[in-house]
């Protein structure tokens, strides 16, 4: 069925994109009462004309008469569909709203933001209109909140159709029964935090010198981006406008949470805290982030840019978890990136990010699992060659449960791990062409094709527009984790080829 | 939801698909992407004034970068009594400046010129306020009312001790320009008190221009398109449930 | 159904506390590390 789509299967594919969009235009609802209230007359009309035409088409698609349902490998291509389809009518009211440079850039800026990723296109931030800047934001929760659904329900089965290419959660994973247990427990964990961290933030921003009314606005668009590990921000300054330490506490804490796989956070819920200290992926990523701050401060230390501890650690680690939990928020002005950091601090970042958080959350990059997987599976090849050859080697894990260490798991954790620093090394070298050296292009395809979202500087409006279409295409290919791309890619060839 | 791909429900009725037919569906959904994008790009809001000449260049990426030698400190951390050559002028910079070369301006006295945006953060002693100088703040003004794109807003934190926070006024922001204001103070790569990162402590502040809220006239072509859209969108959705309920009955 | 959305909302509240204190000393846990870390590295440059 995967390679030969009939016209059910794309009818199918049809309708349920369509729904996707009639959310989209729904959700420009929200922004559109924003707008009427702040007196933001041309940009609720903007968001009237996103809204009508996403609502329309997505009406209309729900027209199309299908004789069968959704299934795990159509499901893949719904997915793939949605996530490049979504930014088209997301990007008409960023249009509209004056500051973007083209249709290119706003649709960037969608995908940026349904992929969770942060880089943007924006011109003029600080005086952009509250509703243009909050939808910025909502698309990045839609993203992230679909992101995590579709991995836990459509990838897991996924995976067991297509065999090798899994998440290696294990085959037929769930963390509850059902599609609708599932989302259930996933809002239930984004309103629990949402009441933290936005009660949280709303009162420091408060205390930290804004109006309430301005507080509250800052700290729900503050939360979707950290929650999400997504990146936007409301202010050009990002982080670094609220001067704040205590901010940037809560905002870490939301960060990590964003990070951490929604099967974690049920394990934890339930107050099996040993699952922190027993979890494979917990325990890779603990190690990493330390290691990775440890070099990052060396770095730092070494370029002179900070040598006191209080600098080492309130900008190191806050950049340190920033990066490796793909979110793309700043407290320092990213220029300093390229004029101070030096080569070992911004290369740390960029392997931060490389390497990503964990599996079933909305970070990107290589993810935890896989890199504990393989870890594993070095050290069980290790013990093979050291061990007589008659004895059994039997290598495992903890995942919520024990598991033991199959050997396909390692094979597709491998085949992840290529294709995503394939992914890096492309961007990185295609930017080359266009003058950009090798390090810093290296660090912004990093950027797009882990969602991390940090920047060095060549993400701009005037930007040569092919490299614009490919962090597009990084972005997207690295937030659907390769496989959506690849059924999408796979069903259009085959229409292509025609019938054999 | 099954792991399994279902049974087809027709036998072989779903036959894979003609190329005509993948075509027209391709050639369907191009025009309609032209659509949608062709309909975003001619309501944008109007180019206004031919683009002014802008001050503001951000350094390319790929272009050397230059510094100017650092210069002995205005400002020390331990000073009883400044020992250091009488007091010099304040040097005139920019924010690029600034983040190209923080090294050399580190502790120097700084003439700094923009526009404050976002808010004035009252804390113990004074306030943090964002300036930003870039082509946005000077005279070609925020977004939407011109198309000199020049990316991301250009500024500086600056630290204003009470009196001096007392003086600003309106802060830009949505539908506001703000203060154009010009401080003079001391530059710090980083600074010692709050730890913030290439910020300037302000010794005066002048407002140079007060800022004031901006409205964009409405623009007609829009509110048509809304209008007809919204007409539009409605009847489709409700044609739509009208014919999903037949289905559901029939 | 008032029952049902009572008990909802105090799973998120129990669930939720445990949860987030759980995530918040893991966030604290590897500050403290990294501190040590930081503290370490500031002490050789």
């Amino acid at each position: 069925m995967l390679f030969r789509p009939s016209a059910d299967d794309l009818r199918v594919i049809g309708r349920y994109t369509g729904k996707v969009v009639y959310a989209v235009g729904v959700a420009m609802l929200l922004p559109l009462v924003v707008a009427v209230g702040a007196g933001e007359r041309n940009d609720a009309y903007a968001f009237v004309v996103g809204a009508s035409l996403a609502i329309t088409v997505g009406a209309a698609s729900q027209l199309l008469r299908t004789r069968t349902t959704l299934d795990a490998a159509r499901g893949l291509a719904v997915v793939g569909s949605a996530w490049l389809v979504a930014p088209v009518f997301g990007a008409v009211p960023l249009l509209l709203s004056g500051h973007y440079a083209s249709y290119l850039d706003a649709y960037f800026e969608g995908m940026s933001g349904f992929a969770t990723v942060g880089l943007t296109l924006a011109n003029d931030l600080d005086h952009m209109a509250r509703s243009v800047n909050l939808w910025r934001h909502i698309m990045q929760l839609m993203g992230g909140q679909g992101i995590i659904l579709v991995v836990l329900t459509i990838f897991a089965s996924a995976g067991a159709v297509i065999g090798t290419l899994h998440t290696g959660e294990g085959r037929g994973e769930r963390i509850l029964p059902n599609i609708t247990h599932t989302a259930r427990f996933i809002l239930r964990v984004v309103v629990a935090y949402a009441g933290m961290g936005m009660g949280l933030l709303w009162l420091l921003l408060w205390r930290g010198g804004l109006e309430a009314a301005t507080a509250a606005y800052h700290a729900a668009l503050l939360f979707t981006t950290a929650f999400h590990t997504a990146g936007f921000a409301p202010q050009s300054a990002s982080a670094a406008f609220y001067r704040s330490q205590p901010v940037e506490v809560v905002l870490m804490v939301l960060m990590v949470a964003g990070a951490f796989s929604f099967a974690l956070h049920y394990q934890l819920w339930q107050g099996r805290r040993g699952e922190l200290s027993r979890n494979l992926e917990t325990r890779t990523l603990a190690v990493s982030i330390i290691a990775i701050f440890a070099v990052l401060a060396v770095g730092l230390g070494r370029t002179g840019v900070h040598t006191d501890f209080g600098g080492l650690f309130r900008v190191g680690f806050f950049q340190t978890i920033n990066a490796h939990t793909t979110t793309g928020l700043t407290t320092i002005p990213h220029r300093l990136f390229v004029t101070q950091w030096g080569a070992l601090a911004p290369a740390m970042l960029v392997t931060a990010m490389a390497l990503g958080g964990m599996a079933g959350s909305t970070a990107g990059g290589i993810k935890a699992i896989r890199i504990g997987v393989l870890l594993k599976g070095l050290r069980r090849d290790i013990r093979k060659v050291l061990l007589p050859e008659n004895a059994v080697v039997v290598e495992s894990y903890h995942s919520t449960t024990r598991r033991v260490l199959r050997d396909d798991l390692v094979r597709g954790a491998a085949t992840i791990l290529l294709l995503y620093l394939l992914l890096y090394l492309a961007g990185g070298i295609l930017g080359l062409f266009y003058g950009y050296e090798l390090t810093l292009s290296l660090f912004e395809s990093t950027a797009a094709g882990a969602t991390g979202g940090l920047s060095v500087g060549i993400v701009r409006p005037d930007l040569e527009w092919p490299l614009k279409l490919l962090y597009i295409a990084q972005m997207f290919i690295g937030r659907l984790e390769f496989l959506a791309a690849l059924a999408l890619g796979g069903y259009v060839l085959s229409m292509l080829r025609g019938r054999t | 939801m099954s792991a399994r791909p279902r049974g087809r429900a027709g036998g072989r009725a779903d036959k894979p698909l003609r190329r005509g037919r993948v075509l027209l569906g391709t050639l369907v959904a191009v025009v309609a992407l032209a659509g949608i994008v062709g309909l975003a790009e001619a309501l944008r809001p109007p180019p206004g004034p031919s683009t002014i000449a802008v001050a503001d260049e951000r350094a390319d990426l790929r272009a050397p970068l230059h510094c100017p030698t650092p210069a002995p400190p205005d400002e020390r951390d331990d000073d009883a009594v400044s020992t250091l050559q009488p007091a010099r002028p304040p040097v005139a910079v920019s924010s690029s400046e600034l983040l190209d070369c923080p090294h050399s301006f580190d502790r120097r006295r700084v003439r700094y010129r923009g526009e404050a945006v976002g808010g004035v953060l009252r804390r113990e002693g004074g306030a943090w306020a964002q300036i930003n100088d870039d082509v946005y703040a000077g005279p070609a003004g925020p977004l939407p009312g011109h198309r000199s794109y020049r990316g991301h807003n250009a500024g500086i934190g600056v630290f204003l001790p009470d009196e001096l926070a007392d003086e600003l006024g309106t802060v830009g922001g949505p539908g506001a320009q703000g203060d154009l204001v010009e401080v003079v103070g001391v530059f710090r790569r980083v600074d010692p008190g709050s730890q913030e990162v290439a910020v300037i402590r302000a010794a005066s502040v002048e407002v140079l221009r007060a800022g004031a809220p901006r409205s964009d006239p409405p623009l007609r072509d829009r509110q048509v398109a809304a209008a007809v859209l919204a007409a539009l969108a409605l009847a489709t959705a409700g044609t739509e449930r009208l014919i999903a309920r037949r289905r559901e009955r029939g | 159904m008032a029952r049902r959305d009572r008990d909802s909302a105090e799973s998120i509240l129990r669930g939720g506390l445990v949860g987030i204190a759980l995530v918040t000393a893991a966030t604290v846990g590897l500050a403290a590390a990294a501190a040590v870390v930081a503290l370490v590295i500031s002490l050789l440059y």
